[in-house]
């Protein structure tokens, strides 16, 4: 049974590009020269040995010379050589002239070899002197003074290299005295090491572990560093990684912060059936020296960071999560983490969470509260505690268009009230029932749906200030309102040719009409409502506010009409626009208590919002979106027709390496104007640009408080790569977020360097994830990196 | 110029028997099911069905889209991405379709838990169009 | 050595047909002829026999396709088997060699190869895949490599004795 590789086999198994089947080419960078091949040995079928030679001649007790282009075959492994010899006594051969020894991971080829195949497995072993070596999986080679193989999983090389640059480059190897590669424990050991570039030596570590396979290994891990504009080590870490137990592993990082001190990272993971997945992140920050600079006398502070994060299953349908999360100042993240991308989020939330899934069933019990980490947001505007919130819900299949649900929720809501006065210091507990039922009358081209809805609110409000009572404020307010709606929408269709491909475009004119009764709210606390965002699905619901305190009064009538290009071939659909419009038929008299709009709003009707998609090519993809319409009117302003919101943006990416996109967005009611832009370019295999950029576009008039420069984020930059080595520099650009009354937020410059050794290590900062957040698709760009085919 | 009511859409009669595999949480799944039972699909439990739908867990990401002047998070974005595999057993075709959703929701940091519950209505919102959209690609889907 | 008993053991020859030229002292037996002396058994579709003047016979040419060869080696070493389209046993100077397609099997180890020659007093064996002499006498090219097929070694523990 001879082995039946289809390709010849080459030295180290690198077969150059001139050799490559046209698909194995295609797929193959520019710059790298050729590719590792699998070694494809068809094994014997039996432990025996086959040799086969031009000539041979035994002896009497078995021992045989064999001359001529030897291949010696055993089970997975072969050896190939001008000469060699059996000593059938001591079974061994040895192998002179060309010896190539062929593995399925790993390929030798020397002078001279031998190999002794005693009975015992774990005495079976080889030596290679004067050799090179590839894994061709691993797109590793090397060359060593000798190799000694033990048994079937642990090899030792002496005075060798290693590297992951392709056979005639050079670029960077690692030299050792010895290396040790044990296949059972899947760690490799190196001694005098010396890392290399263009073989001339940059750094010497006496001793050095890594991992030859996917197994977890104590060690150091990858150490970053980032430099801030003045060309100053910003940040330094060297995290090192404790693989305590199969179940439980640490990491702890001590990152140097130039402005800061020395910041002490610790993680500890653990994974348990009974808790599941369990993550605990401490650090911490003594003596912060940026304290010391502007005021001396103020005692250094200690700054620390405590997140836990839990999350597990019971039984098949009940599940566990939980968060912790406490930190010591507001700028603590973006103090400490600025190189990972601005923390943008003005609360910190800490949340327990044991909830029910079942087909129709779902029931939670929930424990929140949160960490406001922004002085400015008010003290009546910061979130309740929610001990504990209980949900319980049933939303059973439809029954033949026949659809009903039942929601019941109970909360207790506290925060700390004692700096508040008024409704804002009420505190209390909120019963809530909501129940529904809707009728479908379906056909292909039409649906009706008329829908009743029960809403049921009742509170046990505490801590109301006497002077509230005995103005008569009711300590427990109920509501029970009634929603009816009728939603109804037609379907038309017609084929139709464009861009070179059969389409059906639909026509789906709809109309909803909503009716809710006015009760008065203005009593009721807000614990927990907020005013949606008018877009265009809002426009078809059947609440306008957001939570549960509040019921909005509705007597409107909408009116949508949406068209949509689906493709005939395959049903994506390539293009879609919709328009739609509230005509108001009374007053709007519900409103959230603390919002500047004035009591009642009186628009006759809404703004309009188009919003629409289009995906003319799979690479390209364009949205637009405008509401043009009347502003709710604020207390003494009189307010005219204008766009409120409005974004349109263009993304390409074709899956190449060629990505980028440009989006414009503007919403008044958040004073936001803010031209995004986001390139990764290949400009081929080696080369890419790399760009993004966030500028502010807002008009402040001179009160405003205003970013200290329009350009909120930017990156630029470019990455090289060769076939064994990656290297990324950006210059970046980050305006803080504010956290307290200071005017602005002062902005951090700095440069981004990464040198990535690939298969080796990478040193550096990692802008993956700023980029993931700017650059629309660099999530799925491809790297050459040979994870193997 | 050409519109006529739509007529009857139903689902290939290559789909009408199929075994729903779903990774993507029990409302997406419920839904799902109901739309493709409404249109006249049939689930055998003995697994005799010669098509596979699989959904993979769906992938929702949340960016920051704009940030305000004070560099908190003014509005967020949901990206959602579904990966869908539809498998004949028999005629042993395999076809893959990845279709995406977005959303956009603003961020009143004065009421947090406010948008915490929004953003639940967004990602279900969003996972109804997905439903919809996989719906389409299904009465389109060119199986032996 | 191959067994001593066998040298001087009776032989004995079947065959269809054979004819004997006293003159020349050459004996052709044609038509699956098995010969026996002892251990040794010839198999093949024709043998000649040479013997010298005093009519011992001194050499044992067999063509088949291919012929047989097999013999029992000094007490220990077990049965050796061989085949080949030509085998010459030249029985005085001990010496076997076998023609295309030739393959010797000693204690589990098997040779292959175009032209295999054993020696039975040094039992050394050569073989070589291309012939650069005599053409062969089927005239189709040789394959040009030789294979030897080694058994693995026996565990230890199982029969320890045997290990030679």
């Amino acid at each position: 049974n001879e082995g039946s590789e289809d390709y010849a086999f080459r030295p180290l198994s690198w077969y150059p590009l001139d050799e490559l089947t046209s698909a194995e080419a295609e797929a193959l960078p520019e710059f790298c020269s050729g590719k590792y091949r699998p070694v494809a040995i068809t094994p014997r079928n039996n432990t025996s040995i086959l040799i086969e030679a031009d000539e041979s001649i035994a002896d009497k007790n078995g021992d045989a010379v064999f001359k001529g282009n030897v291949e010696f075959h055993q089970q997975d492994k072969k050896i190939i050589s001008d000469q060699a010899t059996w000593s059938q006594t001591q079974r061994s051969a040895t192998f002179t002239g060309n010896v190539s020894i062929i593995t399925p991971e790993l390929v030798m080829s020397g002078d001279s070899a031998v190999i002794n195949d005693s009975a015992q497995a774990e005495q079976k072993n080889a030596q290679v002197k004067h050799s090179e070596y590839s894994l061709p999986n691993a797109h590793m080679r090397g060359t060593a003074g000798t190799i000694n193989s033990q048994g079937e999983s642990f090899i030792q090389l002496i005075d060798s290299t290693y590297t992951f640059c392709e056979p005639g480059h050079n670029d960077w190897d690692i030299k050792a005295s010895e290396i040790n590669l044990d296949r059972e424990s899947g760690i490799g050991s190196a001694w005098h090491t010396q890392l290399r570039i263009k073989e001339v030596p940059i750094m010497y570590l006496p001793y050095y572990r890594f991992p030859i396979d996917d197994r977890r290994m104590t060690g150091f891990l990858d150490p970053t560093f980032t430099i801030n504009g003045e060309i100053q080590a910003s940040e330094m870490s060297v995290p090192f990684y404790l693989n305590l137990h199969p179940q439980v592993d640490a990491t702890i990082t001590p990152k140097e912060i130039l402005d800061h001190g020395l910041l002490w990272q610790g993680q500890v993971r653990h994974l348990t059936s009974i808790f599941g997945y369990g993550e605990l992140n401490y650090s911490e920050l003594k003596n912060d020296r940026s304290y010391l600079q502007e005021d001396g006398d103020t005692p250094r502070q200690d700054r620390w960071l405590i997140n836990y994060q839990q999350r597990g299953d019971i039984n098949e349908n009940w599940h566990h999560r939980w968060v912790y999360n406490e930190i010591s100042d507001n700028d603590y993240i973006n103090d400490t983490k600025s190189s990972l991308g601005i923390n943008r989020e003005t609360h910190m939330p800490t949340r327990g969470e044991i909830y029910f899934d079942k087909s129709s069933w779902h029931f939670n019990v929930l424990g929140e509260s949160y960490q406001t980490v922004d002085d400015t947001i008010a003290l009546a505007d910061r979130p309740y505690k929610r001990l504990p919130q209980l949900n319980l819900n049933f939303v059973p299949d439809s029954f033949s268009g026949l659809t009903g649900s039942m929601k019941s929720q109970a909360t207790q809501f506290k925060r700390d009230n004692d700096k508040l006065t008024g409704t804002s210091a009420i505190n209390g507990t909120r019963l809530v029932l909501d129940s529904s039922v809707s009728y479908t009358f379906e056909w292909p081209f039409a649906y009706i749906t008329p829908k009743a809805d029960y809403n049921i609110r009742q509170y046990q409000l505490q801590d109301v200030e006497q002077s509230l009572i005995d103005s008569g404020y009711d300590e427990n307010p109920s509501v029970a309102i009634p929603k009816y709606s009728v939603d109804a929408g037609l379907f038309f269709e017609r084929e139709l040719e464009a861009f070179d491909s059969g389409y059906i475009q639909t026509l789906e004119p709809r109309i909803m009409h909503l009716q809710v009764p006015y009760y008065d709210q203005s009593d009721i606390p807000n614990f927990d409502s907020s005013a949606l965002t008018f877009n265009a699905s809002q426009l078809f619901r059947d609440y306008r506010f957001n939570g549960n305190d509040r019921i909005g009064d509705a007597n409107h009538t909408t009116l949508g009409l949406t068209t949509r290009f689906l493709k005939d071939s395959n049903g994506t659909e390539t293009f879609n626009a919709s328009i739609g419009r509230i005509y108001y038929h009374e007053d709007r008299r519900v409103q959230l208590s603390s919002s500047t709009v004035s009591e009642v709003d009186s628009r006759k009707k809404s703004s309009d919002i188009i919003e629409s998609t289009w995906n003319p090519y799979d690479q390209w993809r364009l949205y637009s979106m405008i509401e043009y319409g009347e502003a709710p009117k604020v207390v003494g302003e009189d307010s005219e027709h204008d766009i409120l919101q409005k974004q349109f943006s263009i993304e390409y990416n074709d899956k190449l390496n060629h990505m980028a996109n440009i989006s414009l967005r503007e919403n008044t009611s958040e004073s936001i104007r803010q031209l995004d832009l986001g390139v990764f370019w290949a400009l081929n295999d080696s080369w890419a640009l790399i760009g993004s950029r966030k500028k502010d576009l807002w008009n402040y008039d001179s009160s405003d408080v205003k970013p200290v420069d329009p350009i909120i984020e930017a990156l630029a930059g470019f990455e090289y790569q060769s076939c064994c080595w990656r290297a990324q520099v950006l210059y970046q650009e980050q305006s803080k977020r504010l956290t307290d009354d200071e005017d602005s937020a002062d902005k951090t410059y700095s440069w981004l360097l990464r040198i990535e050794l690939k298969g080796f290590a990478s040193f550096g900062a990692n802008p993956d994830d700023i980029m993931n957040q700017s650059i629309r698709g660099y999530s799925t760009r491809r790297y050459f990196d040979f994870e193997s085919e | 110029c050409g519109w006529q009511l739509r007529g009857i859409t139903q689902l290939p009669a290559s789909v009408q028997v199929m075994t729903l595999e779903s990774q993507a949480g029990n409302r997406f799944t419920q839904r799902l099911k109901q739309q493709l039972t409404f249109n006249g699909v049939v689930f055998p439990s003995d697994g005799s069905a010669n098509v596979r739908l699989m959904i993979a867990p769906i992938s929702i990401e949340r960016l920051t889209l704009s940030v305000n002047s004070r560099g908190q998070a003014a509005e967020y974005e949901l990206n959602a991405e579904l990966n869908v595999r539809l498998i004949q057993l028999e005629e042993g075709t395999d076809t893959q379709w990845i279709i995406t959703g977005r959303r956009i929701f603003s961020n009143d940091i004065n009421s947090v838990i406010a948008t915490q519950s929004e953003e639940k209505i967004q990602r279900e919102e969003l996972e109804n169009d997905l439903i919809r959209k996989l719906m389409n690609r299904l009465k389109k889907a060119q199986l032996k | 050595l191959s067994l001593e008993s066998d040298a001087n053991a009776e032989i004995t020859i079947q065959s269809d047909r054979a004819n004997f030229d006293r003159k020349t002292g050459i004996a052709i037996y044609i038509g699956n002829v098995i010969l026996q002396q002892g251990t040794l058994l010839i198999n093949a579709d024709e043998i000649t026999l040479y013997s010298d003047q005093n009519q011992q016979l001194n050499k044992a040419v067999a063509k088949g396709k291919p012929a047989h060869f097999q013999q029992q080696m000094k007490g220990d070493k077990g049965l050796t088997k061989a085949q080949g389209h030509l085998i010459t046993y030249m029985t005085q100077d001990k010496k076997v060699s076998l023609l295309t397609e030739a393959v010797l099997e000693q204690e589990g180890n098997s040779f292959s190869g175009n032209y295999i020659n054993y020696n039975i007093i040094n039992e050394q064996i050569t073989a070589k895949g291309q012939i650069e002499t005599q053409g062969t006498p089927s005239g189709e090219q040789p394959s040009g490599r030789i294979k030897m097929i080694i058994q693995p070694a026996k565990s230890a523990e199982k029969n320890n004795n045997e290990d030679a």
